[in-house]
């Protein structure tokens, strides 16, 4: 996946990548499917701005898609204020 | 000689957020001090990049306000005036926090911290530098970035003015809520502040929906002085969560806040990230955190973390016992800056000499909002103290000094070792894991701690002093969204395992 623009005036970045499931501790008693964005710049923690952090439907339907994501970086969590499938 | 509050800021970045507004600024200031004088208070207020402040204050002044910078300036003010308070003004963007490198194997890159601020080693990264809390520090926080005006800024310092020390019984009706997974531990937490949990409300409620929509508190419920939380909490967000299973509801929203708190109320959050500071604008919020939107709306003082909190679910540690400690102190009388530098301290005691990762990442991460001058509570037990031993702010502030230099000369250094030693008595490790859930395979890390040098003749009766800590971490994932963390931490000796305790983060 190409990498977007990293240089909007609003600290807001777009990043192009894919939603992806991980497992997280394999094996354990917690095991989970996580959703992340996988992009050239790095992997996310996917969120979207004004979800809830911890449950949001809206995200699972992505899993597997492209997207074109525009929003902010923060440690290791991507916040997007707008989100859209691409080919 | 009155006791000396010291109100640290920066001048540059305060005109530059606030333009032309910044002598409404002063002018607040002058105010407080007129105020403080009248309660018998010395204070004085340093801009450190300001040359002729600075020379008032017989400071170098600082030319860009770093880290760094304001760690010397701060230090170099608390030897001139050893004052009893310091007041740190403004959110990060004035006065930056000191960025602690993190301790813990989460992914928080750094923990945002104002306890170097309270302690009398130099400017580091490492937090074990800082194990010997000795000074009163607290933050009167702006909302970071752009402002149009300075209301925020009024409000806080018009409401610590106007502060008057109340019947401690008032912050003994307290409003609590708990994420219905750590209900248990709340309730212990409950029972030790105010020795009951009858009021303790859960999210979700866990009769009903697991996944109800957010229920907005009603003001007679937020009426009560003392404001609980041992929730979930996500960075860049407005709300505090639940958890029962895999739901997660909402179990407070920021703007519930607004116009609802009964003025001088006092709030301490176990919850991840509970204190954040957020720029709404650059964040794209609609307002402003729940930390700065409690003090916004006439609450006094407001403890919680800047990162990833841990606790357990069913018993008391790290986030639960820091957080108690505070509120336990301002229910004896305490002003809220020496609430929360004996809670540190206590924090400290309890869980030394040999601290784990996600002891030292809770020392570090929880910080005090408001002016640690105000004194909530007025008590019986204080009143005793003033009669008799005269100037007890000082008296205190001693005491206080004292017992951080004995913590700091007692606190061993812990650090992460490259190797992966491995524990010894594979029997007992096992029944751990088996009891805990964690597996060998998980995530490991190892700490060693290196004792203090004491005696050493009774450091070698006493058995092996230096211990190691080894860590099992999971990383999961609460409904394919985020984050959760489970840290299992075995501790042992040369000889043989001397316990375990597995955290959660919050």
């Amino acid at each position: 996946m190409k990498a977007g623009n990293m240089d909007k005036e609003d600290g807001q970045v777009e990043l192009n990548g894919k939603v992806v499931k991980k497992k997280f501790a394999k094996g354990s008693k917690s095991e989970h499917n996580a959703v992340y964005f996988e992009t050239d710049n790095g992997s996310y923690i996917l969120r979207r701005r004004g979800g809830n952090p911890f449950n949001d439907p809206e995200l699972q339907k992505l899993i597997g898609e492209n997207i074109c994501a525009t929003g902010i970086i923060s440690n290791y969590s991507f916040i997007a204020s707008n989100l859209k499938k691409i080919n | 000689m009155n006791p000396v509050k010291l109100i640290v800021t920066s001048k540059t970045n305060l005109k530059f957020k606030y333009g032309k507004k910044f002598s409404e600024i002063e002018k607040l200031l002058k105010n407080l001090q007129n105020a403080d004088k009248k309660r018998g208070l010395d204070t004085k207020v340093v801009f450190i990049d300001d040359a002729t402040s600075a020379k008032r204050a017989r400071l170098k002044p600082t030319k860009i306000v770093t880290e760094q910078e304001a760690k010397r300036a701060i230090d170099d003010l608390y030897r001139e005036y050893v004052p009893a308070y310091i007041v740190i003004l403004g959110a990060q963007d004035i006065i930056p926090f000191q960025e602690i490198d993190n301790p813990a194997e989460d992914e928080d890159s750094s923990v945002p911290s104002d306890l170097p601020y309270a302690c009398d080693a130099p400017f580091s990264r490492k937090v074990d530098n800082f194990t010997g809390p000795t000074r009163v520090v607290g933050r009167i926080p702006d909302i970071p970035g752009q402002q149009n005006d300075t209301k925020y800024l009024q409000r806080i310092i018009n409401n610590t003015i106007k502060h008057k020390a109340k019947n401690p019984d008032v912050y003994r009706d307290y409003f609590s809520v708990s994420a219905w997974v750590w209900k248990k531990s709340t309730e212990l937490s409950l029972q030790s502040m105010f020795g009951h949990n009858g009021k303790m409300l859960t999210s979700p409620t866990g009769k009903g929906s697991s996944n109800p929509s957010y229920k907005r508190f009603t003001k007679k419920q937020l009426q009560p002085m003392t404001h609980f939380y041992n929730c979930h909490g996500a960075e860049i967000d407005l709300n505090y969560y639940g958890q029962k299973g895999q739901s997660f509801p909402e179990a407070l929203e920021s703007d519930n806040l607004s116009s609802n708190i009964t003025p001088g109320t006092i709030v301490a959050a176990e919850c991840c990230y509970g204190a954040q500071l957020l720029d709404p604008i650059r964040n794209g919020l609609p307002s402003c955190s729940i930390a700065n939107n409690y003090l916004a709306n006439d609450a006094i003082a407001f403890v919680g973390s800047s990162t990833i909190a841990y606790g357990p679910a069913d018993s008391q540690s790290l986030a639960d016992l820091i957080t108690q400690y505070f509120i336990k102190n301002i229910l004896k009388g305490a002003s809220t800056g020496r609430a929360f530098l004996e809670a540190r301290q206590r924090f400290l005691s309890e869980s030394g000499p040999d601290l784990d990762p996600c002891e030292l990442k809770t020392l570090a991460q929880f910080y005090l909002l408001g002016d640690p001058s105000v004194q909530p509570a007025e008590c019986e037990e204080a009143e005793t103290t003033k009669l008799t031993v005269g100037n007890a702010t000082m008296n205190s502030r001693k005491n206080l000094f004292i017992k951080g230099k004995n913590l700091e000369n007692s606190i061993g250094t812990t650090r992460k070792q490259n190797t992966r030693a491995t524990i010894k008595d594979k029997k007992q490790l096992n029944e751990i894991l088996k009891k805990t859930n964690f597996k060998d395979k998980d995530k490991k890390a190892v700490y060693s701690v290196k004792a203090k040098k004491m005696d050493g003749q009774l450091q070698k009766k006493l058995g092996a002093m230096d211990v190691k800590f080894h860590t099992y971490q999971q990383e999961y994932n609460t409904s394919g969204k985020y984050f959760r963390y489970r840290v299992l931490v075995v501790k042992e000796n040369s000889a043989q395992i001397l316990g375990w305790r597995a955290y959660e983060s919050r």
